[in-house]
């Protein structure tokens, strides 16, 4: 992951007590973070909480990272275990709920497109989130760290706390069902 | 195209747009896909899905909320949780000046309610208040957290004096302390300094507090390993089998739990104690989430030989109750294990479970050392302030006597009556004993805490000649008032609850992993990290193998504990309907 180098000294200057070295490193990851929890959680509410309270927590926990893996690594999984413990309390997962508050916080891309093309992308974006949010958890998960997070296997696995051998699986098994969702959606 | 279709090596198609084939897998598959359209066919359809999804746009946070974020930060960065650590940990501060104690831990708990409150309350106050709020604003956070507080519980916001505002600020606690138990990330936050030039200095701080102990020797020789195991396993001692092929042999007998790994069997129940006490009631993440009588937990025995009192079993009535946990002749609740062996052995163990699919299930491995210790006397202080505070000035609110009973359990705790008294005092005795208590809840307690800190660091000194291992007895109810811990802090999830096992699924799912020496590896990395959240880099780095350890395996029937997902194949092929009659 890029950014590692100076994470490193963010993260020592942060210990130290310097908290504009903390604030810096909470620019450069909340939207990243935000933007997964959205696509993990499916509701833009639970991970803006997500995302605040994952970073309240590796702020306050600053000294148990070891640095062996990337900060966002670390991040990422203190983000992931409050999402799935929001989830259990919280009623069963809404799938991708269609008010407002998601489509609010995200940019359609190619925002210099013809009206219709907007209209199409924005259309299309829908579909593929509402097609990801009808997916079992375990394959929206891998979905997202691959797809949004760019993660290789293994860092998929480190994460999840999975074999690869699954990553792999749950993989294919969740484009093949994003590929059939798509394939009756879009038409 | 229809997903009959699919074969088992199309996932070597998914593998290859990632470039996560291995040589000889991409020269395998590249011929493949040469040679069958199909095969062509379906890697584009993957890299269109891979794509649609990638091309999803970027999300950004909304403006305020970075700064509502900082705004928690500087909560935390001013000594927010930090604070109940200091009053808890504070005995020099005189037991009679209780004015003071609660105000410090009430402003303390008022602060990690910030913290912790859901966003949307939060915003609310956020909008009121939007400096730190000092401890004489309580009014409005207590009209805003009214509505959450039990009824019996809630205290009219008096904000004029002082020592009302105190009394109004513990009552926060005692109904945050639901979040706080439920929201179980959220309390770590009670843990750590988050200032890392105070951690040190905080060992320091306790060493008062602990007679004799170190803070280097706060290392991690003790693990609970905890498992859901189907009543066959229990009854023909799998684990007899599983132990002594790692080299471990299991004494015949079954002993007293008598003083051995107190602080293991501390840390267990003061965790369940706080869900006995109905605090995880609405969260469905504990196992123990059924709604527990009042009743029922002032008859929670404790410890050895003592009476059951007024819990379920049936048998249990008056003398020793002791035995019944473990070897009635009806199905066994569970069985506790204490072994003394090397930390490669017990990992090692530990991934046997971990294979065996049809006799372990829900594996969890939770370590006791000085910080989770710690963590537990922290929320059992705030607790039983709360508890102790709320019962002086809601003692006409109609509190039952269990209510006072189950602060008997603290005064157990103080007293060590091993003896077979019924823990089922009488009203007043009862509420005596609660006034003391609360006088000073957590200075009493010292002593305890001192004396279980203190054993931790007994095992490091001396080596392991042989391993051994004997089974503990439990009394009736025990293994299903004490479960594992749920939140990542507290245990690591060696392998979650499995659903229906069919064997399909199992294949799946469960892959064996390539190498038992990896899994402990995994553990052992696992460990480390624990060992190193409790006093920093000076720890030795790594775990060593011969590291004498005890761990505590406590399997418990997956009958009683979880009926529903009590169908391992083991017991789907011994399946009766789970006539027990000990069930709750």
């Amino acid at each position: 992951m890029p950014a590692d180098k100076s994470d490193a000294d963010q993260i020592a200057k942060a210990r130290g007590g310097d908290r504009a070295a903390f604030d810096s490193l909470v620019l450069r990851y909340q939207d990243r973070l935000y933007g997964t929890l959205v696509r993990l959680t499916g509701s833009s509410d639970d991970a803006l909480d997500v995302a605040q309270e994952a970073f309240v927590q590796a702020y306050i926990k600053l000294d148990t990272f070891r640095g062996k893996s990337a900060f966002y690594t670390w991040l990422y999984r203190i983000a992931f275990n409050l999402a799935m413990s929001h989830a259990r309390k919280r009623r069963p997962l809404t799938i991708m709920d269609s008010s407002d508050d998601t489509k609010r916080s995200l940019e359609p891309a190619g925002s210099d497109a013809s009206p219709s093309e907007h209209l199409e992308s924005v259309e299309r974006v829908e579909a593929v989130q509402a097609a990801i949010g009808e997916l079992a958890a375990e394959h929206r998960q891998v979905v997202v760290l691959r797809e949004l997070e760019g993660c290789d296997y293994e860092r998929i696995a480190e994460i999840l706390e999975i074999p690869i051998g699954t990553v792999r699986s749950r993989l294919f098994r969740a484009r093949a069902q994003l590929r059939d969702k798509l394939a009756t959606a879009v038409d | 195209m229809a997903d009959h279709t699919l074969q088992p090596d199309d996932e070597l198609l998914s593998a290859y747009i990632d470039g996560e084939l291995t040589a000889d897998e991409l020269r395998a598959v590249e011929q493949w896909i040469a040679s069958d359209p199909a095969a062509q066919a379906m890697v584009e359809e993957l890299r269109a899905v891979s794509k649609a999804v990638q091309s999803l746009p970027a999300a950004k946070v909304p403006a305020d909320w970075t700064a509502q974020l900082q705004r928690r930060l500087d909560i935390v960065a001013s000594g927010g949780p930090e604070g109940i650590a200091h009053a808890a940990r504070s005995p020099s501060v005189g037991r009679s000046k209780r004015g003071w104690l609660w105000s410090a831990a009430a402003i303390a708990a008022a602060v990690a309610i910030m913290l912790l409150l859901p966003r949307d309350v939060e915003n609310e106050l956020a909008m009121r208040e939007p400096e730190v709020p000092a401890p004489a604003a309580a009014p409005e956070r207590d009209r805003a957290l009214a509505d959450r507080e039990r009824g019996p519980r809630a205290l009219s916001p008096a904000p004029d004096s002082d020592s009302s505002a105190a009394r109004t600020e513990l009552a926060e606690p005692e109904a945050r302390l639901e979040e706080l138990a439920a929201s179980e990330p959220g309390i770590a936050a009670m843990d750590d300094a988050p200032d890392s030039n105070r951690d040190r200095s905080d060992f320091a701080s306790i060493a008062p507090l602990i007679e004799g102990v170190s803070p280097e020797v706060a290392s991690n020789t003790y693990l609970i390993v905890w498992a859901d195991v189907p009543p066959e396993s229990l009854r023909q001692q799998q684990i007899n089998t599983l132990l002594g092929s790692n080299g471990i042999y299991v004494s015949t007998t079954t002993d007293e739990w008598g003083e051995a790994a107190e602080p293991v069997r501390q840390q267990i129940e003061l965790r369940n104690r706080l869900n006995v006490d109905g605090l995880a009631a609405g969260d469905g993440s504990g196992r123990n989430s059924r709604p527990l009588l009042r009743n029922e937990g002032a008859g929670f025995a404790r410890g050895t030989g003592e009476a059951e009192g007024e819990s379920g079993a049936g048998d249990s009535s008056g003398a020793n109750g002791a035995d019944v946990g473990n070897a009635s002749p009806q199905e066994p609740e569970g069985e506790t294990i204490l072994v003394e062996a090397t930390m490669e052995q017990i990992l090692a163990c530990v991934a046997d479970m971990q294979r065996d699919t049809s006799n372990f299930d829900s594996i969890v491995v939770e370590p006791v050392n000085e910080r989770t210790l710690e963590r537990q006397w922290q929320l059992q202080s705030a607790h039983s302030q709360a508890e102790g505070q709320a019962d002086r000035f809601s003692s006409d609110q109609g509190e039952t006597d269990a209510e006072s009973a189950s602060l008997s359990l603290d005064a157990d705790f103080g007293q060590r009556s091993s003896s077979a008294e019924s823990p089922a005092k009488s009203g007043d005795q009862v509420a005596a004993e609660a006034e003391g208590l609360a006088q000073q809840p957590v200075a009493e307690t010292a002593p305890e805490r001192g004396k279980a800190l203190s054993k931790l660091g007994v095992l490091k000194e001396q080596a392991v000649e042989s391993p051994q291992a004997r089974r503990l007895a439990r009394p009736a109810q025990w293994y299903f008032y004490n479960a594992p811990p749920t939140d990542a802090e507290t245990g690591y999830q060696v392998r979650e609850q499995s659903k229906v096992l069919t064997s399909k699924m199992r294949k799946g799912q469960r892959e064996p992993t390539a190498d038992k020496r990896e899994q402990i590896e995994q553990l052992n990395r696992y460990v480390q990290q624990q060992v190193a959240g409790v006093a920093g880099d000076e720890v030795a780095s790594g775990m060593a193998e011969e590291q004498p350890v005890q761990a505590l395996f406590v399997l418990r029937n997956n009958k009683i504990v979880a009926p529903a997902a009590g169908e391992t194949p083991a017991s789907e092929s011994a399946s009766r309907p789970a006539g027990e009659g000990q069930g709750p």
